[in-house]
């Protein structure tokens, strides 16, 4: 039964989108942005609507970085790789980040709770070294909107002691002003 | 009256009342600069003392101006026609702008930028502003001024003036005035526009289709994010002026999934042309039909390779294939295909506005106009701006961008992207011009420039550099996927101290092999480890004869000491230590060098103590515990 309304979600999702019509990127958003994942009733779904092998569709998933095969933490911390924030530190960061919180880049930890991702470079640079908090569960409103649902917050210019104590807040289970 | 004399009518007197306003307008930039730096505190503390006060006060959203480093900017219309541009208005100055903005003609004198519009006695106009002294904008004319989300705002300020005119002529004539302004492809093909234009025109077969590659994926170029986020409309209506020339039927606009406002903007604008009659059937009351929708990437840096571009469109991996044949003759969908980044089109769309004669009146003979440019890094006044082609570097460097920060010195210049290389200071003497950087070994390309000060160590950039072309390689070519990862590897080893001299001839050869790739993702990719070669060898041959960093950055050539012992900050840097390496043996300081991690945040709060050395420079210490 839950499996049928999942499955009958799943085709709700994909409904808009045509075969032949440039569309499989925007259907595996699509999913991403509703069920915080791709999941392979995901690629099943968007395949039969596509009418592609879900063998190709699950291809193209993985060839994306922004395309998550599992579900994501609660709160990411999304990790800015970019060159101006590596000339002011920025692998410092990754580094205390991955030791205090006791995983590496694109993993989440034990209890679903925190999750860390490489970011690339999109020109936020006059905070750098930074670092982005974003909640799975944020969808906030106003101009910024899109700002704040896609990356959640920005934190920088960062010291590699405040990257420290903010990943041991985090640890601890404080917010950390995150959206 | 025409179709477009009727909407610009309209937009006048949109622009009119938006320029005069009845009481006190606040427009706020909403943009990722803005953000990045708390801009969306700052709109909710306005809007908070607006109704807590009882303000007659309105606020709205602007893009960004290009002063990242001053954000979050706003600007204040007064009803008597004046503008003043603010920043950084950090939400606990909200209060004083607001009490300024209410007091008539006040000004928040010490966080004043400039005027924008109109006279204001006490605050000199934006464009004596050091930031802008040196700038030419015409690309960025809008850009801080309209609201991105208004139409009429756009067309009042030229918006669609091109089109109208473009409508008026055959597609040679388009195309003959696209490439007589020497226009060429501003993502760093450099390509002639007008050229291009003209192989989709003459491409046998259809429907035709137009790309705008927005998937600006080089890191620390943020240009096309200016202009989408600033002033989309510029890009639609290039686009548009394109389909004319060429006859194209239907448009992609590829944007990559880090920019969401980007996306958003960008399909706002596309909405309010359709309902303006500038997409879709008959456009302006011509015979032109043409649409288009935005297509949002998802993290691939390949997919900025054109061909890689169409296949991510075309239901797939983004996998660049072999040209020939080119997206002229056989693009998306297999169809005759033009495609162009986004400061193309929109330089497209100010060629058919004012003419050639305006254009060439800015920059130099061979390349009129403008180049955006985006400055970041180790740079005092990191940002957006517009400059000449043909202008010295150095102006952009020191002139627009302040140069490096108080103490330090330049060390090397990292412009047009990954796959560009790097150039030393010297780059500063270079005019901006592609001609001028070829020749260097290095590339324009977008205009992304970042700065590197001595504190960078050179091997550590090109390893940053090759980890990055390994992670974003399709995988296809053996040279490129394996050489990225060998030159990953060779990096690596240098910076771990465990580099051999044979590795200079290894790292070359390596390049040489990647050249031979299919796309310019591998045939670059060595670019910058080539000019490391070239300009820094010294610094290499030290990394691997005498075992140091100069610029003590590499993990396996240096370690941190506890030297003196007495101060203040070491208790607080014991603490901070993810891995507890600081171990107090009755008030005696010591570093536990195997769990050391050489993060460095000891040394920020204590900087008095904490020593950066060589790692060969230590002597060994008396056998420790453990």
């Amino acid at each position: 039964m839950e499996e049928t309304g999942r499955r009958e979600r799943y085709r709700q999702i994909v409904a808009p989108f045509k075969a032949d019509h440039a569309d499989l990127l925007a259907a595996l958003h699509a999913v991403q942005d509703e069920v915080g994942w791709v999941s392979r009733e995901g690629v099943e779904a968007v395949a039969r609507q596509l009418e592609l092998p879900a063998a190709f569709v699950f291809g193209a998933v993985s060839f994306y970085a922004e395309f998550r095969t599992s579900p994501p933490a609660e709160l990411t911390v999304h990790w800015c790789s970019g060159p101006a924030c590596r000339l002011k530190g920025g692998d410092n960061i990754r580094r205390v980040l991955e030791t205090v919180l006791g995983f590496g880049m694109e993993s989440v930890s034990a209890d679903g709770r925190l999750g860390l991702h490489v970011q690339q470079c999109d020109g936020s640079c006059e905070s750098a070294p930074l670092v982005w908090l974003q909640r799975q569960d944020a969808h906030p409103e106003g101009p910024y909107g899109p700002l704040s649902h896609h990356r959640g917050r920005v934190v920088g210019p960062l010291l590699v002691a405040d990257a420290i104590e903010l990943a041991r807040r985090l640890a601890a289970g404080q917010d950390a002003g995150a959206q | 009256m025409s179709a477009y004399g009727d909407l610009r009518a309209k937009a006048d007197r949109v622009w009119l009342d938006h320029t005069h306003p009845a009481r006190p307008y606040i427009a706020v930039n909403v943009s990722t600069d803005s953000y990045a730096r708390g801009g969306e505190s700052t709109l909710r503390e306005l809007q908070r003392l607006i109704s807590e006060r009882g303000l007659d006060v309105d606020v709205g959203v602007t893009g960004s101006i290009g002063l990242s480093y001053l954000d979050p900017t706003l600007s204040v219309i007064q009803p008597n026609g004046t503008r003043v541009l603010y920043g950084p208005i950090t939400p606990d100055r909200a209060g004083d702008l607001l009490d300024a903005a209410v007091a008539g003609d006040g000004v928040l004198q010490d966080l004043a930028l400039g005027v924008l519009a109109g006279r204001v006695d006490s605050v000199p106009a934006i464009a004596a502003h050091e930031y802008f002294r040196s700038q030419v904008r015409r690309l960025m004319a809008n850009m801080g001024l309209i609201d991105p989300g208004n139409i009429d705002h756009a067309i009042a300020n030229g918006a669609y003036q091109g089109l109208d005119r473009a409508l008026g002529m055959d597609q040679e004539a388009v195309i003959k005035e696209v490439l007589d302004s020497t226009v060429r492809g501003r993502s760093g093909s450099d390509f002639p526009t007008g050229r291009k234009w003209d192989f989709l025109r003459t491409a046998r077969g259809g429907p035709k289709y137009l790309i705008c590659n927005a998937d600006e994926g080089d890191p620390g170029a943020f240009i096309n994010r200016a202009v989408m986020e600033g002033d989309p409309h510029s890009l639609v209506e290039g686009m548009i002026i394109c389909a004319h020339a060429t006859g194209a039927a239907y448009g992609f606009i590829y944007i990559r999934e880090e920019y969401p406002l980007c996306v958003e903007r960008v399909r706002a604008a596309i909405v309010d042309a359709q309902a303006r009659g500038l997409l879709g059937e008959g456009i302006l009351g011509s015979g032109l039909n043409y649409d288009m929708r935005v297509v949002v990437g998802a993290g691939s840096y390949v997919c900025g390779e054109e061909s890689g571009l169409i296949a991510s469109i075309q239901d797939a991996r983004g996998m660049p294939r072999i040209r020939p044949p080119y997206p002229a003759q056989a693009g998306v969908f297999g169809l005759p295909t033009n495609v162009n980044n986004v400061e193309t089109y929109a330089d497209a769309a100010l060629i058919l506005r004012h003419g050639l004669d305006w254009y060439g009146a800015v920059g130099t003979e061979r390349n009129h106009s403008t180049k955006m440019i985006s400055l970041s890094g180790d740079v005092r006044r990191p940002g957006v701006l517009e400059v000449p082609l043909g202008t010295l570097t150095r102006d952009i460097v020191e002139g627009v961008g302040g140069g490096v920060p108080e103490g330090r010195t330049l060390k090397a210049l990292q412009p047009g992207g990954p796959l560009a290389g790097i150039m030393g200071p010297s780059g500063l003497d270079l005019a901006l011009e592609p001609e001028e950087y070829r020749p260097t070994g290095t590339l324009m390309g977008g205009g992304g420039i970042v700065v590197c000060d001595d504190t960078t160590c050179i091997i550590d950039l090109c390893t940053y550099f090759q980890w990055f072309c390994e992670d974003e390689s399709c995988g296809r070519c053996t040279t490129c996927h394996g050489g990225t990862q060998r030159l990953t590897e060779i990096l690596r080893r240098i910076s771990s101290g465990e580099g051999r001299m044979s590795d200079l001839n290894l790292m070359q050869l390596l390049a040489d092999s990647l050249r031979w790739s299919n796309c310019v993702h591998g045939q670059a990719a060595p670019t910058s480890v080539q000019n490391a070669l070239q300009n820094f060898r010294d610094e290499i041959l030290i990394h691997i004869q005498e075992k140091r960093c100069p610029a003590q950055v590499c993990l396996g050539l240096i370690r941190y000491e506890v030297d003196p012992q007495h101060d203040t900050g070491l208790e607080a840097a014991a603490a901070i230590c993810p891995t507890q390496a600081i171990k107090d043996a009755d008030g005696h300081y010591a570093i536990d060098q195997d769990l050391c991690i050489k993060c460095g945040a000891c040394r920020e709060l204590s900087p008095m103590s904490l020593r950066v050395v060589d790692f060969l420079a230590v002597p060994v210490a008396p056998a420790a515990a453990g």
